[in-house]
């Protein structure tokens, strides 16, 4: 029972005691009166017709006709005349009739009418007395009409008070309500300030001490934020020119190989820089060091049209861009402009020609691939680019043993899976370390042609985009996935949404009818992740579509998180229930840099989970590290073989 | 023997016992001065002297005590039209108009057990002084033809020789009170002790020892 609920019950109970005693006690009073009226009346009779008594000297008859007139006018149950010895003289008695009130009424409030009595005389002598008694009828009807009048002001009172209250305490309560919003607030991790301090003192302290705690908690995000980033920053970037480090670089490639990137296959340019003592020579150490920054940036700005490029300073002389969804013409063109841009460059900072040139080495590669393939494929393309006399670049393309089709053959195998409702739901469990348990199911979906062969995400995402049909898919594939998952298996399934589909016109809309139609029957059983990347890109999208799985009681996490923003805020605005990293960046990351975002993950109650966990001594590292949920090929066998013991 | 004996020394103290207590007119002469103290004296010993008198000569006692009382109106002794005064205030004051005389007799003569039913107020009309004028009436018998004590004639005269004063009404609170309780007997009807609004007011007074 809420404390307004109780303060107004007991106000209101209170109000209504008192003025029902009131209202009794103002019955009380009519109800005396009236009697005492009754009798006045009957005694102001009683002494004038006793007058009027004596002027008939004694006669009967006289007397008779005197009290019949009295009697006659209706006023009275009854007027007796006795000698002084008690015997009756003359009596008038009225048949009671019944009050014009209702029967409980009578029963209810009984009014007893007193006799008065007067001596009546005749010249000197006492004869006789008179008794003389009102009719209460009119009485009845009377304190009727009071009763009822004072039941109606009282309601009128009682009503009018009981909303006056509520008002009131609406107004004093209403602080109170908004101290319980920053308390639940706080349950779920929402850390905010009330601006506004309650006048209730009470209020005011209770709200002072969750400012105070919201304050603490925002300078440990802080903190463990800007950490973080110190860490980040040592870990991840060339101190030189700002640029990735080879570290970075490795961590990332596994995320852009992925056959579910959506990006699908792209170019790697690995670029030799010569003559970088020269340029130190000529320019000096700060001067030099500007110069790379200077190359850092053209490079970036090379690249900005591809998401999710890369630009690394793997070592002193050697850069790498990954240009994910680049074709080799595209990059081809580029190398171009940078052996340009390069020349400008060297220009302005007044260098010879023969003072320092680059290689480029261009490989275009193929979703699938491991990291290690990609690398020496793409020094080989740099030796050879190298070698070249003619020109200084290379490009070296990976034979493609994966079918190579058409856009109508893709358009048919699209339209075919979406016809046929053959859209594969692939699912990949996530267990706890311990126990084998699977907590959740990621969900992800493919392809699969008539002939059977199947067609990973990262595969056609690139094509259907083209089509204009991977809204569709998504669409229908989570359709698919709502209809099948009912109320009897258990556990959670958690659905990749990619940057692409999120960002389409239709997603929003198509998720908000998807949800309204399933999700009432599977709350707490549905899961969205979305990439870092996309979190802190379009931060204001994805806090969109955290309001609106918050609204039908789905969860959201981040995956691949990777530390590329400087600024982890967004963790506190989104607030994803659980943050999925590659198994390698857990255990690559500094025990500091794991502290600060414990620190904050734990503040906010973030579940951490390793995704792409291959052996178990990578699962014995990131235990040691703290980290307790897995997902990735070992955590598939994990659940394989404690399915098969149960 | 001891029984009897201790009932009549009970009887003789009750008898000693004077109208007005000592302590009332204590309180008199504080109010009213010495004079009035020795008036209420005087009172004393005169109904002490009247105890064992038949009932004429209490009349005539009591009577003649209480006429040489100054006669003054109600609007000049209470600054109001008609009160009826309490003995204590009467004789305290000295002063008083006809019904407060008819009061003052009315008491004494019941202190000396003459009872409430042969005694009346009687509103009458004084053809002398063609004005409304209370006397008190003694019914030696409920139907013979009263004696009259009137503060205008130091006689008690019978009513019929009193062609002077025409009989209008006649009351006595006491008796009304206990013969309408006597004929109602058996009537399962509410009565109020209101009988007389001045009749009551007077009697409420007197049991405040009103002076």
């Amino acid at each position: 029972m809420t404390l307004f609920k109780q303060i107004t019950l007991l106000i209101s109970t209170a109000l209504l005691l008192i003025l029902a005693a009131i209202m009794a006690l103002s019955f009380q009073n009519a109800s005396r009166a009236l009697h005492e009226q009754l009798y006045e009346d009957a005694q102001n009779t009683a002494g004038s017709l006793s007058l009027t008594l004596g002027t008939a000297q004694g006669d009967a008859g006289t007397m008779e006709t005197m009290i019949n007139a009295n009697f006659d006018s209706g006023h009275y149950i009854r007027i007796a005349l006795h000698d002084l010895s008690g015997t009756s003289l003359y009596e008038r008695i009225k048949e009671r009739a019944k009050p014009d009130v209702p029967e409980w009424f009578v029963t209810w409030v009984p009014i007893t009418v007193p006799t008065a009595s007067a001596q009546v005389s005749a010249g000197w002598n006492p004869i006789a007395l008179l008794h003389v008694q009102s009719d209460p009828a009119h009485a009845y009807v009377q304190l009727f009409d009071t009763a009822r009048d004072l039941l109606l002001s009282f309601s009128v009172i009682a009503l009018i008070s009981l909303l006056i209250l509520n008002a009131l305490l609406h107004t004093v309560l209403r602080p109170l309500g908004r101290v319980q919003n920053q308390a639940e607030s706080i349950l779920q991790n929402r850390f905010v300030l009330q601006d506004r301090l309650p006048f209730t003192t009470e209020f005011r302290d209770v709200v002072r001490g969750m400012n105070a705690m919201v304050l603490k908690v925002k300078e440990i995000f802080e903190k463990g934020n800007e950490a973080m980033a110190r860490n980040r920053e040592l870990l991840y970037n060339d101190p030189v020119t700002r640029l990735f480090n080879r570290r970075y670089l490795m961590l990332k490639l596994p995320e852009l190989l992925d056959m579910a990137n959506e990006r699908g296959d792209g170019m790697m340019l690995l670029m030799a820089f010569e003559g970088a003592q020269n340029v130190n020579q000529r320019l000096g150490r700060q001067r030099g060091d500007e110069f790379f920054r200077r190359l850092g940036t053209l490079l970036e700005h090379q690249s900005a049209r591809f998401d999710e490029h890369i630009v690394a300073r793997i070592n002193g002389t050697e850069f790498a861009i990954m240009l994910p969804g680049c074709t080799a013409d595209e990059a081809t063109q580029i190398a171009r402009q940078l052996d340009d841009l390069l020349a400008l460059l060297k220009e302005e900072y007044q260098l010879e020609p023969g003072d320092c040139a680059i290689s480029i080495g261009l490989y275009r590669y193929l979703c699938g691939q491991d990291a290690g393939t990609l690398m020496t494929k793409a020094d080989y393309a740099l030796t050879h680019a190298k070698a070249r006399e003619d020109g200084n670049t290379y490009l070296f393309e990976s034979k493609d043993d994966r079918v190579a089709m058409g856009k109508e053959q893709w358009r048919g195998i699209i339209e075919t899976s979406l016809t046929q409702r053959r859209i594969a739901l692939d699912f990949w469990p996530v267990v706890t370390a311990q126990s084998a348990a699977v907590i959740q199911r990621v969900v992800t979906f493919s392809l699969h042609d008539a002939q059977g062969a199947s067609y990973p995400y990262g595969a056609f995402a690139a094509e259907a985009t083209a089509l204009g049909l991977l809204d569709e898919l998504y669409v229908t594939a989570l359709e698919q996935l709502l209809r099948r998952i009912d109320e009897g298996s258990a556990g959670e399934y958690s659905v990749r949404l990619s940057g692409e589909f999120l960002r389409s016109n239709v997603a929003y809309a198509a998720l908000e009818r998807l949800l309204g139609e399933h999700a009432h029957r599977l709350k707490h059983r549905l899961a969205f992740e979305v990439s870092d990347t996309m979190a802190h890109k379009h931060l204001d999208l994805v806090t969109r579509f955290d309001a609106l799985f918050e609204h039908f009681g789905c969860r959201m996490g981040i995956n691949q998180f990777l530390g590329q923003s400087s600024d982890y805020g967004y963790l506190q605005t989104i607030r994803p229930q659980f943050l999925k990293a590659e198994a390698a960046f857990w255990l690559d990351l500094s025990d500091e840099s794991l502290q600060a975002l414990r620190l904050m993950t734990d503040t906010m109650s973030i579940t951490l989970i390793a995704a792409g966990v291959q052996t178990p001594q990578q699962l014995e590292a990131l235990q040691s590290r703290g980290i307790e949920i897995i997902q990735g090929p070992l955590a598939q066998t994990l659940a394989d073989e404690a399915a098969r013991r149960s | 023997m001891a029984r009897l004996l201790l009932l009549a020394l009970l009887l003789g103290l009750l008898a000693a016992a004077p109208y007005i207590a000592d302590a009332i007119i204590t309180a008199i002469e504080k109010k009213y001065g010495v004079a009035a103290k020795e008036r209420f004296f005087t009172l004393n010993t005169a109904l002490q002297a009247l105890e064992a008198k038949s009932d004429l000569e209490k009349l005539q006692g009591v009577n003649d005590f209480y006429n040489r009382v100054l006669y003054t109106s109600d609007m000049q002794n209470f600054g109001m039209h008609d009160y009826w005064a309490t003995p204590l205030e009467f004789l305290g004051r000295n002063r008083g108009d006809c019904e407060d005389y008819v009061i003052a007799k009315y008491f004494a003569l019941r202190h000396l057990g003459i009872p409430s039913d042969k005694l009346y107020f009687s509103y009458v009309k004084s053809l002398k002084y063609r004005e409304a004028h209370m006397v008190l009436t003694y019914f030696p018998t409920p139907k013979a033809v009263p004696l009259v004590l009137d503060n205008y004639e130091p006689r008690i005269l019978s009513a019929d020789q009193r062609k002077d004063l025409i009989p209008v009404y006649n009351f006595n609170g006491d008796a009304l009170f206990l013969a309408s309780r006597k004929g109602e007997q058996g009537k399962a009807i509410e009565r109020s002790d209101k009988t007389h609004k001045q009749w009551d007011l007077l009697i409420e007074n007197i049991k405040r020892n009103l002076l």
